[in-house]
């Protein structure tokens, strides 16, 4: 196999993963392009034309696909939002811990709160189309990030206020459900691409990629942790 | 050996039946799939064409699938007809059959237009 024929088969396998096609079912198609190739003499992208074109023309059975219904997304993201709702309470009820004052919810935040919601769901239901152009995506996080920092400038008032030991149980506890709900769905999410014959991990040869990935979704939940301390470390030192 | 290049077109729908037909005469894998078909005259069927032909047939019941590991190489993933896909081959045969006879003989009956009521 070639540098070539190996991006060709990364490409096919970001495709097939958009199609919520299973790790095996992925690998099996990855043994076939390398068996093919191998007895043909052709490279992949000879014998098999764009890697998008030809995992969007294979076909599954139904139990080599994933069907992620309303419930399997809310596994996932509920415990994302509840991080970020977290994050989005620490630095104020830090500070007013240290004021010894109430923890005051702007309407900027909730508004805020609200559009991430709205960002993420955008962002699921069109993933292949942000993951196929870079500089879009890339343009779509700048503004993101624009829309999410305007409404707490925008709209400064104070919607509510919530006693501040109130809010640190309830900052403690969305962290914690954060935490251990992203822990839980941690190994649901891990699928790696296997191979068919002898069960190893393909995604690289000695399998590393797929440890490197839940490496990779362990230290989101540490992330939301560390994140947490240095915004309340920063808001208790200031206010 | 029959007349070739046969046009594209022909090759598309045929394809699968012609495909059983290999698979009727054993278990084999893809790349012999391919050879099997250009010795018998269809031109060189791509892997880019045959294994989403092979998928669809898998996804509809018609082939099992099993690998087996290659002599020193990468594996090879056999494909055999389920008692479904012997069943879908017998019928798709018999309407081929049927077809085949039947364009045969309007492409070369005289008068194909018996009413007489061209305009």
């Amino acid at each position: 196999m070639t540098t070539d024929d190996r991006k060709w088969i990364e490409e096919m396998i970001l495709q097939l993963r958009l199609r919520d096609v299973r790790g095996g079912a992925i690998g099996d198609a990855v043994a076939q392009i390398e068996s093919h190739c191998a007895l043909s003499g052709e490279s992949a992208a000879e014998a098999f034309g764009d890697p998008r074109d030809y995992a969007r023309s294979l076909d599954f059975p139904a139990h080599e696909t994933e069907h992620t219904d309303l419930a399997g997304w809310a596994r996932v993201l509920v415990p994302i939002l509840a991080g970020v709702a977290a994050l989005v309470l620490v630095g104020a009820t830090a500070a007013a811990l240290r004021r010894g004052a109430d923890v005051e919810v702007g309407w900027g935040s909730l508004v805020s709160l609200a559009v991430w919601i709205g960002l993420v769901a955008l962002l699921v239901r069109h993933t292949e189309f942000f993951v196929h152009r870079v500089a879009v995506g890339a343009l779509a996080f700048a503004v993101a990030l624009a829309v999410l920092v305007l409404p707490t400038i925008l709209l400064p008032e104070t919607a509510f206020t919530v006693p501040a030991p109130l809010a640190a149980a309830l900052t403690l506890g969305l962290l914690a459900y954060a935490m251990i709900a992203q822990r839980r769905e941690r190994h649901r999410l891990v699928d790696p691409v296997t191979d068919p014959v002898d069960g190893r991990d393909r995604t690289e040869p000695s399998g590393r990629m797929s440890r490197r990935a839940q490496d990779a979704l362990m230290a989101t939940e540490w992330h939301l942790v560390i994140a947490a301390v240095v915004i309340a470390s920063i808001a208790w030192s200031v206010g | 050996m029959p007349t070739q290049p046969w046009p594209s077109e022909w090759l598309r729908g045929l394809l699968t039946l012609a495909v059983l037909r290999v698979l009727a005469d054993g278990p084999t894998y893809g790349y012999a799939i391919a050879t099997t078909l250009e010795e018998q005259g269809f031109g060189a069927i791509k892997g880019g064409t045959l294994y989403p032909l092979l998928s669809r047939l898998e996804a509809a019941g018609h082939v099992s699938t099993r690998w087996e590991a290659g002599d020193g190489g990468p594996g090879r993933k056999y494909f055999a007809l389920t008692p479904a896909g012997a069943d879908e081959f017998t019928r798709r045969t018999a309407r081929w059959t049927e077809f085949a006879r039947h364009t045969t003989q309007f492409l070369t009956t005289p008068d194909a237009d018996p009413q007489g009521d061209r305009r």
